[in-house]
């Protein structure tokens, strides 16, 4: 496990109304850019929704991009029970990621999943994980943010590609009720993958970068 | 008669001096809505009300706000999606503009332009995709590489100019106007 700092510019609002953007230099972000750069071609995942940023971040290096909101997706999908208790049938957890995630295909080299795991129920955040196992490529990366242990809620982040591999980021409300991570729960959600690597950021939010 | 006539026309050029100053319009050379309104105005409109089903073809711009359940080919023209506009099937069009609803794939062979509130479910493939905020889409996007037109071959040159060829005109400035007193 490796650990390094990151500068920021100020603390990302966990919850609450919709703040400003604030931009930050992100190693984890900085190891996924510089594995793009290396081959044209791959098929890339982002689970934070579409937006032009990142959009043309992804197809300039003449990547395919795969977009959905997987939080919007996840939320239509599983009636209230299910959110509420936490689980659903296999065959409804299998049904809901070949909706929201199928239409990306096999051979994933990249997934941008931001800080949207922490969101989903725990059987829901496993089962995403597998299929990403099964999905993506050997030596592919997968980008992950969780918000500090210390939150029992947040706005999920809408997150954004900058100049020089910087992220800028900007809640969007509402907050909702997330999952607790540690470094332990995050090594264990990745337990099949190849390795894990961790860059805390000054306002501790811990952003994982996984290789498979 | 030639005296009257003159006096006529005096006032009149006296009063043309008079007019009140025009102030400079700003004016910007980024596209406005205004005239995405004039393009869009000129196309064939399928309304709000309108229900088709079927494959719709052509050469001339369209503008769909109402529903279509079938396929759109205007290889050489723009599409517009109204907002109202709700249509489910593949489009390939030159450009195409969504600020409705559309399920299906879309190829354009320039630009596609997903509106602030529009949804989109289906893979995108565009010269030149663009999305605003706020807008929904949800499928696979791909670039189209347009590669810079090769130059063509240069016709094989005569054998080196001999000496005697006149070498380029030198254009030299002219001297500057002298004053003649």
């Amino acid at each position: 496990m490796n650990q390094a700092g990151t500068g920021s510019s100020g603390p990302v609002q966990a919850g609450g109304r919709r703040g400003a953007w604030d931009q930050r230099r992100s190693h984890a972000m900085q190891g996924l850019a510089h594995f793009l750069q290396s081959h044209p071609g791959w098929r890339v995942v982002d689970l934070g929704g579409l937006n032009q940023q990142n959009l043309d971040f992804v197809t300039g290096f003449g990547h395919r991009l795969y977009a959905d909101n997987l939080l919007a997706s996840y939320e239509r999908y599983f009636t209230a029970e299910e959110l509420r208790e936490g689980s659903a049938s296999e065959a409804r957890m299998s049904e809901f990621l070949d909706s929201a995630i199928g239409g990306a295909g096999q051979r994933i080299s990249a997934v941008l999943a931001w800080d949207r795991i922490q969101f989903l129920f725990p059987q829901a955040a496993a089962a995403l994980i597998s299929w990403f196992r099964e999905a993506m490529e050997p030596g592919g990366l997968l980008l992950a943010m969780f918000h500090p242990d210390s939150c029992a809620s947040a706005a999920p982040l809408d997150c954004r590609i900058a100049e020089g591999s910087d992220v800028a980021a900007t809640p969007r409300p509402p907050a909702r009720t997330i999952e607790k991570y540690s470094p332990r729960t995050i090594e264990r959600l990745f337990s099949g993958f190849g390795s894990v690597k961790f860059y805390v950021t000054r306002d501790s939010i811990q952003e994982v970068l996984v290789r498979r | 008669m030639w005296n009257r006539s003159k006096r006529e026309e005096e006032p009149q050029l006296r009063q043309a001096p008079q007019e009140p100053a025009r102030e400079a319009i700003p004016t910007s050379t980024y596209p406005t809505r205004r005239v995405e309104e004039a393009t869009t105005r000129a196309a064939a409109v399928i309304g709000k009300t309108i229900m088709v089903q079927g494959t719709i073809s052509g050469k001339e711009d369209l503008l769909v706000d109402g529903r279509l359940d079938g396929d759109i080919d205007l290889p050489e023209n723009r599409l517009t999606v109204g907002p109202g506009g709700h249509i489910e099937g593949r489009i390939r069009a030159r450009e195409i503009v969504i600020h409705g609803v559309v399920q299906g794939n879309l190829e354009a062979s320039e630009r596609v332009e997903i509106r602030k509130n529009a949804k989109v479910i289906g893979d995108l493939k565009a010269c030149r995709p663009v999305i605003e905020d706020e807008a929904y889409f949800k499928g696979n996007v791909e670039t189209i590489r347009v590669d810079p037109p090769k130059q063509a071959k240069p016709a094989p040159t005569p054998a080196p100019a001999p000496a005697t060829v006149p070498p380029a005109p030198v254009i030299v400035p002219p001297p500057p106007e002298s004053r003649r007193g």
